[in-house]
């Protein structure tokens, strides 16, 4: 079951997830696919406000799995990108 | 008095005499308890050149100030001893109910020295204290001895008011009454895996919380002590209940979202984001991200093996794990289940993905008393000898100890425990095993000044590098910084002076000015003695400590009293000679990882030096990391000062 802000489910979308504690902060604590838009973009800085995630809670940002990006980088349609919190002891 | 009872309990073993210290209230606010209370009483009464299983060592278990008020996250108590695995100071921090029925019972610490004649366990009933025999506890799991122990002290209540209990070993009073009001008893007790001097076994209280480093477990049993029973029946005195009420309450309302994933999932969700970063011991530290990793992560855990939490006294977060299994593994629910550093440990360092065995591993530990890093550090030193044929199947006992094999894993902790075949070796610690197998084992032994190196990565968090290089107690990453937290937002910090991030893998005197705030305040915490995990931020804690104790205590006098702790910690290593050529790191962190997210990162062993003789300097230490006279004067240990 796929969530959305806006949009159609599935058509033109990336995939937003979280890992650890920053995963209660999407929407039902679940991935979410946003739109992508008209251009056939979308920053991964405005996914990130999109799904309502601070900014200063995210250390690193990887896309597909793979390739580790900075907040400027561009997602295109079929993206998945992950958005990973800093963690300390345990 | 409110903070403190103004009593410590001494006992020697050897003589068996029990008796009463009373310091004065300026001891307290000077020291505040935890790592400070106990490391004053090893510098002054433990003598350089003994051995840490020579009865003339002190086994202290110490809470603080705020240990027993009724707020989140303080019943807790350090423990500590000359450490038999560093040679320097052992000292570690456990909770659960213990540590608030002691304050109950009207004790602010206990002393131990000696060794009795037989085995023996202590049950301190308010005011008084018994010395009893355990000869039939001596090689029982820690489970059965809290049962056994609660029966025995539920069965003397039954016997009769009019008993003065103890018999056996002997018996010693501090005082009369104080029979206790059939109040739930708290069991603090060291494991088989100690009885047999296994030099990283830790201490537990109430069977699933532990003072896991340092060995201070095999320092406890060295003097034939199995346990110490506590019942306590005053609750302890506190100089505002209701700014302490007012805690509570913002806990459970604004604080209760806080705190919201940390109750649900505990230390264990931390496994995929560290992998994710790179920085996940995977494979004796060879590399920093594990292919298994979704199976040992905190999510996985919930929806598996998972069947409840459990918590500390006065805290609602529950973030204990309860683990229940029968195949293939029969776990038992008794012995909690994994923290994040087991998970790694026994997990991905050993490059194993099998999570009922983790939770294994987890089990055998608690129940043996087996620290859980250096145990799975151990086990991956092992692997590592073995998949470079330094041991063979013959030195396995025919053990196919590779990365990766699961029952090995669970076999091998087993045989530490016991110290059967290379398990003995083994349970010397990987410095101390690496010198025993040699070639180029010495190479693969993860450890700072002996002690084996948590599930933290230095190539990920630098500056916790360093932390790992200059703590007294050896490689910790609990007194220490986790640079990971800093590099957007330090409005944690700023309390402390530290207004900008940094970089984690920033070394700059910047970085080290950021370490050595937020150390000497963690080292505090550990004096109060404080969990890490409610998220009471520092100017809180301040207003804790106030409300607790009515002392118009500063933030400033708190970075003090840390500050003085780990220059104490460090007195009592250069006593027994572990000064700067033991503060460095195992070769392996200055080389890049192969593979991974941070492929091609390591620390600049350039910078590294650099910023531990920045550390030094700002921690009013000499270039040989010696702290000068002028420093202990101003942090108010004159008294240590050497002629």
């Amino acid at each position: 079951m796929k969530d959305t802000v806006g949009g159609e489910s599935g058509a033109g979308t990336v995939r937003v997830k979280a890992l650890g504690f920053l995963s209660t902060r999407l929407p039902g604590g679940r991935p979410v696919d946003l739109p992508v838009g008209s251009g056939g973009s979308l920053a991964v800085r405005e996914a990130m406000r999109l799904a309502g995630l601070p900014e200063d809670e995210v250390f690193v940002i990887i896309v597909n799995g793979r390739k580790r990006v900075t907040a400027d980088h561009l997602l295109t349609r079929g993206d998945e990108v992950t958005f990973v919190p800093p963690v300390a002891g345990g | 008095m409110p903070g403190f009872t103004g009593k410590i309990l001494r006992l020697d073993l050897t003589s068996g005499e029990v008796s009463t210290e009373t310091p004065p209230e300026t001891f307290y606010r000077r020291y505040f308890g935890g790592r400070a209370l106990a490391t004053y009483y090893l510098l002054r009464e433990v003598s350089p050149g003994i051995d840490a299983f020579d009865p003339a060592n002190l086994f202290i278990l110490a809470p603080g100030v705020l240990t027993g008020a009724p707020v989140a996250g303080t019943s807790r108590a350090g423990v500590a001893s000359l450490s038999p695995l560093t040679g320097g100071l052992g000292s570690a921090e456990a909770g659960g109910f213990w540590p608030a029925e002691l304050k109950r019972a009207g004790w602010d610490a206990v002393i131990v020295k000696g060794k009795a004649a037989r085995p023996t366990w202590v049950f301190i009933d308010d005011d008084k204290v018994e010395v009893r025999d355990a000869s039939d506890l001596w090689g029982k799991t820690t489970g059965e001895v809290e049962a056994a122990i609660r029966a025995a002290v539920a069965h003397g209540d039954q016997a009769g008011a009019g008993e003065t209990g103890g018999g056996g070993a002997g018996t010693g009073q501090t005082g009369g009454g104080g029979a206790g009001t059939g109040g739930y008893v708290r069991v603090a007790q060291c494991g088989p895996a100690a009885e047999r001097g296994v030099r990283y076994a830790n201490v537990a209280f109430d069977l699933t919380h532990f003072a896991g480093r340092c060995g201070i477990g095999a320092v406890m049993a060295s003097k034939n002590l199995r346990a110490i029973a506590v019942r306590g029946s005053k609750a302890p005195e506190v100089a505002d209940p209701e700014r302490l009420k007012a805690f509570a309450k913002w806990l459970a309302t604004e604080g209760k979202e806080q705190n919201k994933d940390f109750s649900a999932y505990g230390t264990p969700r931390i496994v995929l984001p560290l992998n994710a970063q790179g920085g996940l011991p995977t494979r004796n530290f060879k590399s920093g991200h594990f292919e298994g990793a979704a199976d040992i992560d905190g999510t996985r855990l919930n929806e598996s093996l998972l069947t409840g939490t459990h918590s500390c006294y006065a805290c609602p977060l529950a973030c204990k794990r309860t683990v229940k299994a029968d195949k293939p593994y029969a776990i038992d629910p008794a012995y909690g289940g994994p923290e994040y550093e087991t998970l790694a440990a026994l997990g991905s360092c050993c490059g194993v993905s099998d999570l009922a065995a983790i939770c294994k591993g987890n089990e055998l530990c608690a129940a043996y008393g087996l620290d859980t890093i250096s145990t799975g550090v151990a086990i991956a030193f092992a692997m590592e000898c073995c998949e470079a044929g330094l041991l063979d199947q013959k030195a396995t006992g025919g053990l196919d100890l590779r990365f990766g094999n699961a029952e090995a894993m669970v076999e091998m902790v087993g045989r530490i425990a016991r110290r059967e075949g290379l398990g003995d070796l083994l349970a010397e610690g990987v410095a101390r095993a690496a010198a025993g197998i040699g070639g180029r084992a010495a190479e693969y032994a993860m450890h700072v000044k002996g002690q084996e190196i948590p599930m933290h990565e230095p190539r990920l968090k630098h500056g916790l590098g360093l932390g790992y290089q200059v703590s007294p107690t050896g490689a910790d990453h609990c007194h220490n910084l986790h640079d990971t937290m800093y590099t957007k937002n330090v409005s944690s910090l700023m309390p402390l002076g530290i207004l900008e991030p940094l970089p984690a893998d920033d070394l700059s005197p910047a970085k080290v000015r950021m370490f050595f705030y937020k150390s000497s305040w963690q080292h505090f915490v550990d004096c109060a003695v404080l969990c890490y995990f409610v998220s009471w931020s520092i100017p809180q804690v301040v207003e804790i400590v106030q409300a607790v104790t009515g002392w118009n205590v500063s933030l400033w006098e708190m970075q003090k009293a840390g500050e003085r702790a780990a220059t104490m910690g460090r007195l009592f290593d250069l006593s027994r000679g572990l000064g700067a050529e033991t503060d460095c790191l195992p070769d392996r962190f200055f080389e890049p990882f192969k593979s991974g997210p941070l492929a091609g990162r390591a620390v600049d062993r350039a910078a590294l030096d650099r910023a531990r003789r920045s550390y030094y300097a700002m921690a009013g230490w000499d270039e040989r990391g010696v702290p000068t006279r002028a420093k202990l004067l101003e942090l108010d240990l004159g008294w240590a000062v050497t002629p």
